[in-house]
C-alpha cells in the first residue's frame, strides 16, 4: 500500500442531490495511473458513458493533482481536470499549475469529482474536512479576477485558493476555461462543463501535510532532479529569464510560426513586434508556481499605443502570441497583452479564441462572412481593435459575431458552410496550437492522434524540432518513423508529466535524458510504491489506450484522425519550411505506422491483445458491448 | 580552391555569443562541413562560443543546429557537408506553449 504522496481520499460532490462523500483512493488505481490525467481518464472511463451529453447532468468534472503535488518536489504543483469535452466530444483533459493544485492536497484529497447539476448557481467551499455547497447568486455574472477577490472576502480566508469560471463558462462557450489566479485549465471547453453544472467556483483551504513514503529515496531523487535542472544549458540561463515568449523567435527561424490562419506562414516576420526582445521591454518580473525555482511566467505591462490597452498587466505565453497575435495578423504587442488579460478575466482559452477569430477574419476577407454577421466589426487580418472586441462578444455569446464564434472553429465552419471547413484549423474540434504541422511532421501527427484533438502538450516532438537525441534525432520534414515517434512522445509525456503531475517545460527542456528514471524514483520516493523505470512507459501507454477506448465509445472513428484540407494540399509558401505540406498519402502512411506501433487495428481500434497486456479489461468489455472489438 | 558563402543565423538571447548579430555571412572553402563553420565562428568570437557549441567533440547537449531547416543530428552531425548559399541556424532549444 502507498504510505505517502497520496492523501488517500477521493472527494465526491453531487450537485443534483447535494450529497458530499469521501472514499478511499484504491492502491491499484494509484499504481496503474499515478495521478493527474491518469486518474482523470480512469474515473471518466469507469463512470461516464462515452455517449453522454458533455453539457448534460451525467457528465462529470474530475480534478486530480499528482502524488508529488504538495511535497518538496520541484515543479509539481499541477493538476488535471478531466471531463467529456463539449468542444471535441472526446476526452477533455486540461492541466494547470499555480497554487490551487497543492491546496487540494493540503485539504486532504487526491481527487475531486463533481457530479450532477445544481438548480441554481453555487460554489464549493472545501476547508480541510469541512465541505459545503454555497449559493453563488452574488458572484454569478462576475469576471474571474473579481470572483476570486470577493470569495476570499466572503469566506474571510485570504489564503484560500480558488478555481472559477467567468461569463464565458456561464454562457456555455465551448472555448471556456477554468481560471485559478491568472492561470488556466484552458482548453477543450472544461469551463463550459463547469458552467453547465451551475458551479461558479471551487474555493479550497487546507492545513495538512503531504506525507513522504520513502524519505531516503525521495531525497536522493530530488537531489538528482535539482542537479539535472541546474546542469541544463537552457533552463536557468535562458528560459527562466525569458519564458515561452522567446519561442516566437525560434519557431520563426524554423518557418513554422503560423500566421493569418495558416494562409501565409513564413511570409511575414513577427519577431520584431511579438518576439523575445519586444517582450523583455514590457516585462515587469516573473512569477512562480508553488515549489518551482524556475518561474517562467513573465508578467508584462502594456505601456504604449492605444489607450484601451495601456496599463493592462498580463502574462501571455508563446501560444497566445500566436493565437491572438500572428494568427489574427496582429502585430501590436500591447493589444496581445490586453487580449490575453481579457481572456483570463472572461474565462476563455486564448488558443481556441484566437484561432477562431483568425478563421473568421479569413472568411470575412474572402466574403463568406458579412459585416452584418460580424456585428459591424471590420474583421480584417491585423485589425487589433476588432480582435479585442470580438473576445467580449464571444464570452457573452452576444447575438451576431458572439454567437457565431463562441463554440469554436468547427461549429463556425458548420454554420457558414460553402467549403469553409477546409480552412477551419482544428482536429476533432480543438483548434491548432502554435506550430505549423506542415514543417514538423511528428509534432503534427500528434495533433491528429492525441486523445484531446490538436494539442501540442500531449506529444511534443523535440527530436525533430530541436534535434534532441532521445531516443534519436529526426528530420522534421520527412514522414518516415513518425508514427512510432509520436506514440513514444505521447506515452512519455503522459507518464512523466501529465500523471505525476510534473511540468512539461521542465521535462522537455532540462531533463529529457532522465525523464523515465526521474519519474520512477520521484514517485516511488514520495509514495513508497515500487515503480520501476521500465514501468513508466507502460503507464503512459495505458493512459493513452484507455483514452482512445473512451473516444471510440463516444463515437469517434479513424475519420476523425485527420487534418483540415489546407494542411493536406497547400504548401508553406515562404521561410524555413517553404514548400512543405502533408499529403494525404503521407498522412495515411504515418497513421498506419502509428496504429501498427500501438498494436491497434487498421481502423485505429486497440486490439484485445494490447488492452489485455496493459491490464485494461474494463476497456475490452465496453468496446465489445459497443461492437467495436 | 573556390569559396562558398554561408549565412549563419541565431535568435534573441544567443546573439550575444555571435557578436550581437542575428544574421551574418561567412566564407568557407568549398567542401567544408558544419565543423568548419564552427571553427570559423570560434576564431572570430572566441572560446566562450566554442564551449557553448561543442562538448567532448560533439554538438553540445541543449543546443539546436539546423542546416537549411534540418537538424544536423539527423544528417551527419558536425561532419555534414555544406554548400554555397546554405543557411545554418544555431539556437537554444526553446519550446512549449
Amino acid at each position: 500500500m502507498y504510505t505517502g504522496g497520496y492523501m488517500g481520499k477521493v472527494l465526491r460532490v453531487n450537485l443534483s442531490t447535494k450529497e458530499i462523500t469521501t472514499e478511499e483512493l484504491p492502491e491499484k488505481i494509484a499504481k496503474d495511473f499515478i495521478g493527474g490525467a491518469g486518474f482523470g481518464i480512469k474515473y471518466l472511463f469507469d463512470e461516464v458513458p462515452g455517449d453522454t451529453d458533455a453539457l448534460g447532468e451525467e457528465n462529470k468534472l474530475i480534478f486530480a493533482p499528482g502524488p508529488l503535488s504538495g511535497t518538496s518536489a520541484p515543479c509539481a504543483s499541477r493538476m488535471a481536470v478531466t471531463t467529456k469535452s463539449p468542444l471535441t466530444n472526446a476526452v477533455g483533459m486540461a492541466l494547470s499549475g499555480g497554487y490551487f493544485p497543492v491546496e487540494l492536497k493540503f485539504a486532504g484529497y487526491d481527487v475531486l469529482i463533481i457530479e450532477g447539476k445544481s438548480e441554481e448557481p453555487v460554489y464549493l467551499w472545501i476547508k480541510d474536512d469541512n465541505v459545503s455547497i454555497r449559493k453563488a447568486d452574488k458572484i454569478w455574472g462576475m469576471n474571474t479576477i473579481d470572483t476570486q477577490d470577493v470569495l476570499k472576502q466572503e469566506l474571510k480566508e485570504e489564503s484560500a485558493r480558488i478555481a472559477c469560471i467567468g461569463p464565458a463558462g456561464e454562457n456555455l462557450s465551448k472555448m471556456a476555461a477554468i481560471i485559478n489566479e491568472r492561470r488556466a485549465f484552458g482548453r477543450k471547453g472544461v469551463g463550459a462543463v463547469m458552467g453547465s453544472k451551475n458551479l461558479k467556483a471551487i474555493a479550497v483551504r487546507g492545513t495538512k501535510e503531504v506525507p513522504i513514503g520513502n524519505e531516503e529515496l525521495f531525497k536522493k531523487a530530488r537531489s538528482a532532479m535539482l542537479a539535472g535542472m541546474k546542469e541544463s544549458p537552457m533552463l536557468y540561463p535562458h528560459f527562466s529569464k525569458l519564458g515561452t515568449p522567446m519561442v516566437v523567435d525560434a519557431t520563426s527561424a524554423l518557418g513554422i510560426f503560423p500566421s493569418e490562419n495558416y494562409r501565409n506562414t513564413g511570409e511575414d516576420d513577427y519577431t520584431e513586434s511579438l518576439g523575445a526582445e519586444s517582450s523583455v521591454a514590457r516585462t515587469l518580473g516573473n512569477e512562480h508556481c508553488y515549489g518551482c525555482p524556475v518561474g517562467c511566467t513573465q508578467m508584462k505591462l502594456a505601456r504604449g499605443g492605444n489607450l484601451k490597452y495601456q496599463g493592462t498587466m498580463s502574462d501571455p505565453e508563446y501560444e497566445t502570441y500566436y493565437s491572438l497575435g500572428s494568427c489574427t495578423g496582429v502585430k501590436n504587442h500591447d493589444a496581445v497583452i490586453h487580449a490575453d488579460h481579457l481572456c483570463d478575466k472572461l474565462g476563455l482559452d486564448t488558443i481556441s479564441v484566437g484561432v477562431t477569430i483568425g478563421f473568421a477574419m479569413e472568411l470575412y476577407e474572402s466574403g463568406l462572412l458579412s459585416k452584418e454577421q460580424t456585428s459591424g466589426l471590420d474583421l480584417r487580418f491585423g485589425n487589433d481593435e476588432a480582435m479585442v472586441d470580438a473576445i467580449t462578444e464571444i464570452a457573452y455569446r452576444n447575438e451576431g459575431i458572439g454567437s457565431l464564434l463562441c463554440d469554436g472553429s468547427k461549429v463556425l465552419a458548420e454554420q457558414i458552410g460553402q467549403g469553409s471547413e477546409k480552412y477551419a484549423m482544428h482536429v476533432k474540434g480543438l483548434e491548432f496550437p502554435a506550430y505549423d504541422p506542415r514543417g514538423a511532421k511528428a509534432h503534427g501527427l500528434n495533433y491528429v492522434t492525441s486523445y484531446t484533438g490538436a494539442d501540442h502538450n500531449r506529444g511534443y516532438a523535440p527530436q525533430e524540432i530541436f534535434g534532441a537525441e532521445i531516443p534519436k534525432a529526426y528530420d522534421r520534414f520527412t514522414p518516415e518513423g513518425k508514427g512510432w515517434l509520436t506514440m513514444y512522445n505521447q506515452d512519455l509525456r503522459s507518464a512523466t508529466c501529465d500523471c505525476p503531475t510534473m511540468c512539461g517545460f521542465l521535462i522537455d527542456m532540462a531533463l529529457p535524458h532522465m525523464a523515465e528514471e526521474n519519474t520512477a524514483d520521484m514517485v516511488s520516493g514520495a509514495t513508497g510504491l515500487d515503480i520501476k523505470k521500465e514501468d513508466v512507459m507502460v503507464i503512459g501507454a495505458r493512459v493513452n489506450n484507455l483514452a482512445r477506448a473512451f473516444n471510440l465509445t463516444a463515437g469517434l472513428t479513424k475519420a476523425d484522425d485527420t487534418y483540415p484540407e489546407r494542411i493536406l494540399t497547400e504548401p508553406i509558401k515562404e521561410g524555413g519550411s517553404k514548400g512543405h505540406y502533408v499529403s494525404p498519402e503521407e498522412l495515411e502512411m504515418m497513421l498506419n505506422d502509428y496504429y501498427d506501433s500501438r498494436n491497434w487495428t487498421k481502423e485505429g481500434v486497440p486490439t484485445e491483445e494490447r488492452l489485455s497486456e496493459l491490464g485494461l479489461d474494463e476497456a475490452i468489455v465496453k468496446l465489445k458491448e459497443k461492437g467495436l472489438l | 580552391m573556390s569559396e562558398i558563402e554561408i549565412t549563419v543565423k541565431t535568435i534573441y538571447s544567443f546573439e550575444k555569443y555571435l557578436g550581437g548579430k542575428k544574421s551574418q555571412k561567412i566564407l568557407l572553402k568549398s567542401d567544408s562541413t558544419v565543423m568548419d563553420i564552427i571553427d570559423i565562428l570560434t576564431s572570430v568570437y572566441g572560446k566562450t562560443l566554442r564551449d557553448k557549441l561543442i562538448q567532448d567533440g560533439r554538438p553540445a547537449r541543449g543546443m539546436v543546429y539546423l542546416l537549411n531547416g534540418r537538424t544536423i543530428m539527423a544528417l551527419d552531425g558536425l561532419e555534414t557537408k555544406v554548400d554555397d548559399g546554405d543557411e545554418f541556424i544555431v539556437m537554444p532549444p526553446v519550446g512549449g506553449g
